[in-house]
């Protein structure tokens, strides 16, 4: 059953046309002239097939075909009816788009078969346009899972990461608490002998203002650095819980050399242990802007490779060197290790590339601090140092505040 | 008790609260910041106990136990640590120290009892060579 259009300007036509059609179970609709079609066929996209009078004041048959681009409908099968058919006018009928023609007055056997045409092409019209819906949809969902497993990617990295300095975390976090916590103790023990010492008769009344003394002088210094401690943690805390979080957004500007201070920091008492740092911080402020705690992360990533590099190193040493060029700053991490085999160089920034043995190392650190520096409008790059060793070398554009450019011009 | 102390850790609130603790009961007290400084210090003025934190830049507790075993042998050491690691409890028990004990320091109790213990092990041996010298003297 298809929805056919009829198109022609003489009434007895468009009559039969109408029996004939509706006869064969389709539904019809009838046109008076070439822009009345026109006019339907740009709103109506249930239309199937046109048939379509050559001759037509105004908007001609061939005229609509060639416009068959405005159509509502993304196929409709094209029928021209003329009165005069000739070689050379199937010819151009056919070349304005038409897909068949018929001579007038219309053969009803004919009509009827090429009908038949036009419903298998439809359907199998449909059918290619299903196939593509399901594609389309299985693309998108595609899509969809990879966002998801990229982002699920570079929080194992970053969980990865927070194994990997933990014991500098652990070191960080028991200092504060043993502080805390012994001058709490100190105090409490102040507390318990200040009743004793305040009206008991001492046997030695030297040892007794002594102690009165020094607790006097004590007790505030011992709560104000428990309160410091406290402070400590509250930032070592909510530092952590950026780092896990699974999706970090916010941008801000930061130090450069502050974030790579707190990199070196939380690695000093694992990696770095038994490594000798020298550090060249810049001698201007670095602003960045971007995620620090993303930052710090590639740091970290390349500063645990170069101490995996340097695992059977004598004397293992990484420099550390920050420079301020202008419009972007460089910070340089190299080291005294093997280097890198020329012909890795390249594929060490592919995703899952790993040099290390199995078990040891997902492959993922690199590639993702790629995407990360990217992300931040920078560039990475290495290479081996021609006195031996690695070197990687990131480039961050700095941040400059609009009011300072305005200022500079 | 005017036993002489030496508290060295590479954490300035740390050295300051185990200060002010101990002092309060009475002992004398001072504080290096890391290895190197403790030898400093050690060469100055006579110590009896020297309490240390194991990880800490130039000179770790480690190292220093070990120069403290072969320079100062009366000195009696006690370690404090965050690190639960083979490594630094065989160095401990290898280079002598009379005791370990776990930052953080959620019990100063136990510090304090090992303090005293090492005291106590200080006094024994000086009443031996008391007794030795007094016989020698005969």
């Amino acid at each position: 059953m298809l929805n056919i259009l009829s198109a022609d300007d003489d009434d007895t036509t468009r009559r039969i046309v109408k029996r004939l059609l509706t006869e064969w179970g389709h539904s019809v609709v009838l046109c008076e002239d070439g822009a009345t079609a026109l006019d339907r066929l740009r709103v109506d996209n249930s239309i199937d097939v046109a048939i379509l009078d050559w001759n037509m004041p105004g908007v001609t048959g061939v005229d609509l075909c060639k416009l068959r681009g405005e159509f509502a409908a993304p196929f409709v099968y094209l029928i021209i009816l003329s009165g005069l058919i000739e070689r050379d006018t199937i010819i151009d009928a056919l070349h304005s788009g038409a897909h068949d023609v018929l001579l007038k007055p219309v053969d009803a056997k004919l009509l009827k078969s090429r009908l038949e045409v036009a419903t298998r092409l439809i359907e199998e019209k449909h059918t290619l346009l299903e196939v593509n819906r399901v594609i389309s949809e299985r693309a998108d969902e595609m899509e969809r899972l990879a966002t998801q497993r990229a982002a699920q990617l570079a929080h194992a990295d970053r969980m990865q990461s927070l194994g990997v300095m933990s014991a500098g975390i652990a070191h960080e976090i028991n200092n504060p608490l043993s502080f805390i916590s012994g001058n709490i103790q100190s105090v409490q023990r102040f507390w318990s002998d200040l009743d004793a010492l305040s009206h008991a008769t001492c046997a030695d009344p030297n040892e007794r203002d002594r102690k009165l003394q020094f607790v006097k002088e004590e007790i505030p210094k011992a709560l104000e650095s428990a309160m410091n401690g406290v402070r400590r943690l509250t930032t070592i805390v909510s530092g952590l819980k950026r780092f896990s979080g699974t999706h970090i957004t916010d941008r801000h500007s930061f130090s450069l050399d502050g974030c790579i201070d707190q990199a070196l920091e939380f690695l000093r008492f694992s990696n770095l242990k038994n490594v000798r740092v020298t550090r060249f911080p810049s001698k201007t402020a670095l602003e960045i802007f971007g995620n620090n705690t993303e930052i710090q992360q590639v740091i970290i990533n390349i500063i645990v490779n170069a101490c995996h590099a340097l695992s059977n190193t004598v004397t293992p040493h990484i420099e550390l060197v920050t420079t301020d060029h202008g419009t972007f700053a460089e910070l340089l991490v190299g080291d005294n290790g093997p280097g890198i085999p020329e012909e890795k160089l390249s594929r060490i920034w592919d995703p899952f590339f790993t040099t290390k043995p199995v078990g040891k190392g997902t492959g993922l650190g690199l590639s993702i601090s790629l995407g990360i520096i990217k992300d931040h409008g920078g560039t990475i790059e290495v290479h081996n140092r021609r006195e031996g060793g690695a070197a990687f070398c990131i480039s961050l554009p700095l941040y400059k505040p609009a009011s300072t450019q305005e200022s500079r011009q | 008790m005017n036993a002489h102390l030496l508290i060295v850790d590479d954490e300035q609130d740390i050295r300051d609260m185990l200060c002010r603790h101990f002092r309060y009961l009475g002992y004398e007290v001072a504080t290096a910041k890391d290895g190197l400084d403790a030898l400093e210090t050690l060469k100055e003025r006579k110590f009896d106990i020297v309490v240390s934190d194991i990880a800490m830049p130039n000179l770790d507790g480690t190292q220093l136990l070990k120069r403290i075993r072969t320079d100062y042998p009366m000195v009696r050491t006690i370690m404090i640590t965050a690190y639960v690691t083979l490594d630094n409890a065989l160095a401990c028990i290898r280079y002598g120290a009379d005791a370990c004990v776990f930052k953080p320091l959620t019990n100063l109790e136990e510090l304090e009892q090992a303090v005293s213990a090492s005291l106590a092990r200080i006094c024994y041996w000086h009443g031996i060579l008391k007794q030795l010298r007094g016989l020698e003297n005969e």
